[in-house]
């Protein structure tokens, strides 16, 4: 019998993990480069975002769901999922640019491209493709059940 | 119940089978952006790294891939830490100090990435919203995220290997989730060793069907999150990889970058922004070149007057657009020559510029001699615009954006 500690090449499993400590020294080592003030403000938003995952986004995604399973089955819920995890990473990337705090007067070349009308394009078109992607899965399970009923 | 526990979150595709499948392309993604910001890094920091020439779009490369990693792998992220999710509740919160330091791993893990992931993506937008050092916090906290990556690989190997061997779909509820619970139960986990299993894994095929019909009753199938994670990644990426690959760039609805500008290529940083005032540049302007012999000067007609070559090179800044242009100007080995220094110098690249970073840049040997390297007056067929560094400008092959000085008023030899 294998033994499950030791399963999954032990010796690839402690190299590995030897890398990762050496290369979190690195980072650690790296990060006392940095004064102390400044070293907080990178502490406190390294535990900002895991707070804000955790315990705001992780919270609400879960709701929302549940809240979607209600209304719609399990067929209905499929497409919807690719369309809604593409649509809500390209409104993370997006929320940045929307309103283009970084843009630098005089430098149009720069953040100049209409980033609310791309975002919501791109939402569209995934919305789209969505609806598509629905009907033919649609259409091909009416030919599967009508071939499933017809005689031999 | 305010408090969830792990038994709270009922759906299937929270299971080790999605976990392992998109943790491979997020591992990937991770792991692509790591090694292309250490080679930025390289490029812009090591003096001693003897960052090639060639090919000319060499950074263009590296730094693109960098910037679309960092934006593929956050629709993975998501996916995978939504599969994951109920670990957090799990009960007792710590069982042991190996699982205590399991859970710190994976905290530090998830905190690093979110944070490299957020700030890149802010840093791209130009919004800088903290005090620190961008590049100082970016740079040692992706260390922390690469090294607790690969102790997180380390540590759920096993459960990894397991999870991708069976297929997606098969009931995983008896699979080991951590290392705490692998020494918990050794006989479960010995049994589903794929290496003990009979070949052709008949009772896994059999669980993959009963499994299949049970999450169309249930819940989603596992492989449409996994599709899921994938189509998005996929599109994230395409939002904003036209920045570094023109035929795309219609596409990059989310690209900082509008591919173009005056002359046909954009601008990071205006003149004004870099304090360069009309008197630096105007009939004044000298170029000095110093070395440990001589000291050369040459003003705008002196040196539109020496040999001018015309070449074709990108220009790549390390936010990650870049663009082809065509560069007329004077080979810095030729101004070299002219104060008896050798091609193979060491430089420092001194700008007009009185505000903002990067007044100068150390320009490596193999770049000095390359005979693509040039102090450029003209671009794209026209005299340099002042945004661009009117009246002369560093450009040389496969070199990061930042590190090619406009405005150009001296070159010292230091090496």
């Amino acid at each position: 019998m294998t033994s499950p500690v030791t399963s999954g090449a032990p010796a690839a499993r402690l190299a590995i993990g030897v890398g990762g400590l050496v290369l979190v020294g690195v980072g650690l080592f790296n990060l006392l480069g940095i004064d102390f003030v400044n070293l907080l403000w990178v502490g406190f938003w390294l535990a900002a975002g895991l707070f804000l995952h955790d315990f705001v986004l992780s919270p609400a995604i879960a709701v929302s769901s549940k809240l979607v399973a209600r209304r719609w089955s399990v067929t209905g819920r499929r497409v919807p999922l690719v369309a809604l995890v593409s649509i809500a990473s390209l409104t993370l990337i997006a929320l940045p640019l929307l309103g283009k705090p970084g843009a630098q007067a005089g430098n149009p070349t720069l953040l100049g491209r209409n980033y609310l009308v791309g975002w919501a394009a791109a939402c569209l078109l995934v919305l789209l493709g969505a609806a598509l992607a629905e009907v033919a899965g649609r259409v091909r399970a009416r030919r599967g059940s009508r071939l499933s009923t017809t005689p031999r | 119940m305010l408090i969830p526990r792990e038994e709270t979150f009922t759906s299937r595709g929270r299971s080790p089978a999605v976990a392992s499948r998109v943790g491979v392309g997020l591992g990937i993604a991770i792991s692509v952006c790591f090694i292309t910001g250490l080679l930025s890094h390289a490029a812009q920091d090591l003096v001693w790294f003897p960052w090639p020439t060639r090919p000319s779009w060499g950074y263009r490369v590296t730094q693109g891939a960098h910037v679309i990693s960092g934006v593929a792998a956050i629709p993975l992220l998501l996916v995978k830490l939504w599969s994951v999710y109920p670990r957090l509740y799990v009960r007792p919160t710590v069982k042991s100090v190996v699982h205590a330091l399991e859970r710190l791993s994976i905290a530090a893990l998830v905190a690093a990435v979110i944070f490299e992931l957020t700030i890149g993506v802010l840093n791209i937008a130009k919004v800088y919203i903290w005090p620190f050092d961008f590049r100082a916090a970016h740079f040692a906290v992706a260390w922390v995220a690469a090294g607790s990556l690969l102790l997180h690989i380390a540590i759920k190997l096993p459960v990894i290997r397991m999870a991708l061997s069976r297929p997606v779909e098969a009931d995983d509820s008896s699979l080991p989730v951590s290392s705490a619970e692998t020494d918990e139960k050794p006989q479960a986990v010995a049994s589903q060793d794929p290496a003990d299993q009979p070949a052709g894994g008949g009772a896994d095929q059999g669980a993959e069907a009963d499994s299949a019909e049970t999450s169309e009753k249930h819940g989603i199938p596992r492989r449409t999150v996994v599709r899921s994670a994938y189509i998005a990644s996929g599109l994230a990426a395409l939002s904003i990889a036209g920045g570094s690959i023109p035929w795309l760039s219609k596409l990059a609805v989310l690209s900082p970058s509008t591919g173009t500008g005056p002359q046909g290529v954009p601008i990071n940083r205006t003149a004004d922004a870099a304090g360069i005032t009309d008197q630096a540049i105007g009939s004044a302007f000298e170029l000095t070149v110093v070395s440990e012999t001589a000291t050369g000067t040459w003003s705008l007609d002196e040196l539109r007057a020496m040999p001018q070559r015309t070449v074709a090179l990108p220009i790549t800044c390390v936010e990650g657009w870049s663009t082809n242009a065509e560069w007329t100007g004077v080979r810095i080995s030729d101004l070299l020559a002219a104060v008896d220094a050798p091609a193979e110098s060491r430089l420092r690249i001194i700008s007009l510029q009185t505000q903002a970073a990067f007044g100068e840049s150390v320009l490596p040997t193999q770049h000095s001699a390359d005979p693509l390297t040039l102090l450029a007056l003209r671009l794209n067929g026209e005299e340099l615009v002042r945004d661009h560094g009117f009246p002369c400008r560093l450009i040389a092959p496969s070199r990061p954006g930042v590190l090619q000085t406009k405005w150009v008023t001296r070159i010292e030899v230091i090496g």
